[in-house]
């Protein structure tokens, strides 16, 4: 089983659309998912919450939340919303399943949901990551999932422009090479 | 089976020095204990013994600290991983590792050392004395948790001793309250997370009444 792991970052938009395709947040707007992960509380976002200075507007989650109730897509949250496609994310039987609380963002949580799913195969598009900013821990926790999973035996592709698995200036620690050549 | 990989942060002395152990080392954990199996130094050895990478500005460890260095593993009677063979050091097996997990994202020497020790069927790896609090390495945090998952993936026990910073979110501060670190997106202190989530009693549904805030996170 493939699952595509898709983020809105730059070249998302080379990410298949047919086939499993999970996203996050408000990214359904911009295309389709069968799966989109929003580890936030949505009760909160919607009555505003986050709606100060937040990146996710109330507007637009609100819409985003619509759009997968409409569609029957599954949306994994904090919480579950009654009769409804908004579930939890089962939090307390993946932590003890990977023996590890080591979340930074929402991708973590989806490698982690594929991998206890069962994916045989991961394929990560559209999630950047550069220096810096909130990104710089959240790097290296998606890259330990990475780990985890590649550990695992599973196939994991990270497509086009990103930072992830790559060493400062893309060099081999220690030797004169470049990441990615034959040694 | 298991390998001790002992660093020269706060905790290193914690750990296990029983003769029974495997314990490996970095070149700089080697200045405050000598009984390693082995030590890893992964950088070029004759350019640091000529003073060409200090000339350069790539290393602040001079000739005669690296002298040093060799003299204590013949002293000791461990040997030295390097990226070449040289004066009593030995390559580091690269291109075994690289084949063998179809990567070459290695930001510090403990990368290496977890591979190796993957690679030579370790089923526990306890770690000590790795604490990267310091921001400069935080290009070295991403490579070591990639290993740290690669390895448990693999079905390898692994455990970082003491005061460390690895496998945790930074410290942050959350509608007003300190947080010395947490878990994406619950709102519960770290320290608890788990007996939390184990128990369905975190505390993500609470009533909106609280003061509008921005969420700094």
């Amino acid at each position: 089983m493939k699952i595509n792991i898709i983020g809105s970052a730059p070249e998302w938009q080379n990410a298949p659309t047919d086939g499993i395709c999970w996203g996050f947040n408000t990214h359904i707007l911009k295309r389709p998912y069968n799966v989109v992960f929003d580890m936030h509380d949505i009760n909160r976002e919607s009555s505003g919450f986050r709606n100060n200075g937040w990146k996710l507007s109330k507007h637009k989650h609100d819409e985003s939340i619509d759009l997968c109730l409409d569609r029957d897509v599954t949306v994994f949250s904090l919480g579950s919303v009654k009769d409804s496609t908004i579930i939890e994310y089962p939090l307390g039987e993946i932590c003890k399943y990977f023996d590890t609380d080591y979340f930074s963002c929402g991708a973590a949580y989806a490698i982690a949901l594929a991998l206890y799913q069962g994916a045989t195969e991961i394929d990560i598009w559209g999630i950047f990551l550069s220096f810096g900013d909130e990104h710089a821990y959240q790097k290296p926790c998606i890259e330990y999932w990475i780990g985890r999973a590649q550990g695992m035996g599973v196939k994991v592709e990270v497509h086009g422009m990103t930072r992830l698995l790559k060493n400062l200036r893309d060099n081999i620690y220690g030797y004169n090479y470049k990441q990615k050549v034959r040694l | 089976m298991k390998v001790n990989i002992v660093g020269s942060g706060p905790g290193w002395e914690k750990a296990p020095r029983d003769e029974d152990e495997v314990s490996w080392g970095f070149y700089t954990s080697a200045e405050m204990r000598g009984d390693f199996d082995i030590v890893f130094d992964m950088h070029p050895i004759p350019d640091i013994l000529t003073g060409k990478r200090l000339k350069e500005g790539r290393t602040n460890r001079s000739i005669d600290s690296c002298k040093k260095m060799l003299r204590r593993a013949t002293a000791n009677g461990y040997t030295i991983y390097s990226l070449e063979a040289y004066d009593g050091c030995e390559k580091y097996p690269i291109k075994d590792i690289v084949k063998k997990f179809n990567t070459s994202f290695f930001t510090c020497g403990f990368d290496y050392m977890m591979a190796l020790a993957i690679y030579r069927g370790f089923t526990e790896i306890d770690v000590y004395g790795v604490t990267l609090f310091r921001s400069e390495y935080k290009f070295e945090r991403e490579g070591i948790s990639y290993w740290i998952g690669r390895a448990e993936g693999s079905g390898i026990k692994v455990t970082v001793h003491g005061p460390t910073s690895l496998m945790r979110i930074p410290a942050r501060k959350i509608r007003g309250r300190d947080f010395d670190a947490c878990v994406y997106g619950y709102e519960v202190p770290e320290e608890t997370f788990i007996e939390n989530v184990l128990t369905d009693n975190l505390v993500h549904h609470k009533p909106s009444d609280e003061p509008q805030q921005v969420v700094a996170n």
